[in-house]
């Protein structure tokens, strides 16, 4: 089976923006002497759905031949512009796990919404409100974001949620260890001995 | 935010040079940053060379040769971060990156097209426009003349890193009703000097230490745009 990206060379103006690109890929390929087509397309924006921008253009690698003659095939998964669900934050605090219990566990919470610095709340949550994915994260000393906000389907429905999702927290870095290093020394260098 | 918006999300973008191919969902499963539940259901849009597009649990991915992008629709946004951070500051360190950019964007109501077009003209006056502007003023509501595209640059600069703040203002296309506002902020940041050895360290490096603070400058700059309504109202 032959593969063949569909691709004009203006299609590298996509990689001179750090902004969000919607990409439909081209695939044509022969199966049983079969041709197949699937239909690219590029679109370059900061909205999903036909507002010009600055770094929008409508057609960077659509073949409108192959558009007319094939319907698209294959679609982007953010295609539809709107998202099967959203959730918006109103509120947000991160939380560190003290204890855990056979049905519920203790955390230190640091309110992010208000810009707090220092854990000065704690709360005691239901292991049962936890997904699967995230019961897996929980044990003492994991840190998690809890999230009260509106959560909206693609279908039009709102609901406030409170969501509590495990950090997979990234380790420490060689550049952070030789940072915490110099802070270390600097610290020791500004003690004054008496 | 003083509206709570419709809808939004946060997308981290990578220029670079990476290799589409090795990226899916379950090369995120091995290494830890996805659940055997997520990669499970991960709906894979193309593994290709020169592209790669999945879904994977409440993340969308796309990767270009040139191109790193991660965007989700739920928060907590610091996830997003997290995942980034730990795919190029872990496993694939060598990569060379040279910007990031942090988007957060919103849809939010202002409840009528009136109250939208007023929001509109104080951001964009028409009477400088002298006739034109006139002409904008009195287009009927059918055909509705304005403000289709409005952006605002700060530049930074910080030791070895230099980039810009940069919001845009748009009618909302999701919104009903053509009573909502898109707002989009870039904050963008590249290395001042580019080795020819660059890796992904300062990058990813600047990415884990300024996440938070990016989130919340940009929605500092949506909620003053917010604050609108109730000037206008």
């Amino acid at each position: 089976m032959a593969i063949e990206l569909r691709k004009r060379s203006d299609t590298k103006l996509s990689q001179d923006y750090n902004l969000p690109i919607e990409v439909r890929a081209a695939i044509s390929h022969d199966k049983a002497n079969i041709v197949k087509q699937k239909i690219a397309k590029f679109e370059i924006g900061l909205q999903k759905i036909g507002v010009s921008t600055r770094n929008s253009s409508a057609d960077l690698d659509v073949d409108q031949k192959l558009l007319q003659e094939f319907r698209p095939v294959w679609l982007s998964v953010t295609d539809a512009g709107v998202p099967e669900l959203s959730l918006q934050p109103l509120q947000e605090w991160e939380g560190y796990v003290s204890e855990v219990r056979e049905n519920t566990f203790t955390a230190r919470l640091v309110d992010m919404t208000a810009n707090q610095k220092i854990e000065d709340e704690i709360g005691e949550f239901s292991i049962e409100e936890l997904s699967e994915d995230n019961v897996a994260l929980l044990r003492e000393g994991a840190v998690f974001r809890w999230v009260i906000g509106y959560q909206r389907s693609k279908a039009g429905t709102k609901r406030r949620v409170s969501e509590i999702v495990f950090r997979r927290l990234p380790a420490w870095t060689n550049r952070d260890l030789a940072e915490a290093k110099s802070r270390a020394i600097s610290l020791v260098n500004d003690i004054v001995w008496e | 935010m003083r509206i709570a918006p419709e809808l939004g999300g946060v997308s981290i973008v990578m220029i670079g040079h990476f290799n589409p191919s090795i990226f899916s969902p379950l090369w995120f499963q091995k290494l830890g940053l996805a659940s055997e539940n997520e990669a499970g259901k991960a709906e894979i849009a193309m593994i290709h060379p020169e592209i790669t597009m999945f879904k994977l649990g409440t993340k969308d991915i796309h990767i270009q040769l040139g191109q790193f992008m991660a965007q989700t629709s739920e928060a907590p946004w610091i996830n997003l971060s997290d995942f980034v951070v730990r795919t190029f500051g872990e496993f694939l360190p060598h990569t060379p990156i040279k910007q990031v950019g942090i988007n957060r964007s919103v849809h939010f109501s202002v409840g009528s097209e009136n109250v939208r077009n007023q929001i509109g003209r104080l951001l964009a006056p028409t009477r400088p426009w002298g006739e034109w502007g006139t002409a904008i003023d009195q287009s009927s509501a059918n055909l509705r003349g304005g403000v289709t595209n409005l952006t605002l640059m700060l530049p930074w600069i910080a030791g070895e890193f230099r980039g810009r703040y940069e919001a845009t203002v748009q009618p909302s296309t999701i919104i009903a009703g053509n009573s909502g506002i898109f707002i989009n902020v870039n904050h963008h940041c590249e290395l001042v000097e580019v080795e020819p050895s660059v890796s992904a360290d300062k990058i990813i490096d600047f990415l884990h230490k300024n996440f938070d603070d990016s989130i919340r400058r940009s929605e500092q700059i949506i909620d003053q745009i917010m604050s609108l309504k109730e000037e206008v109202g």
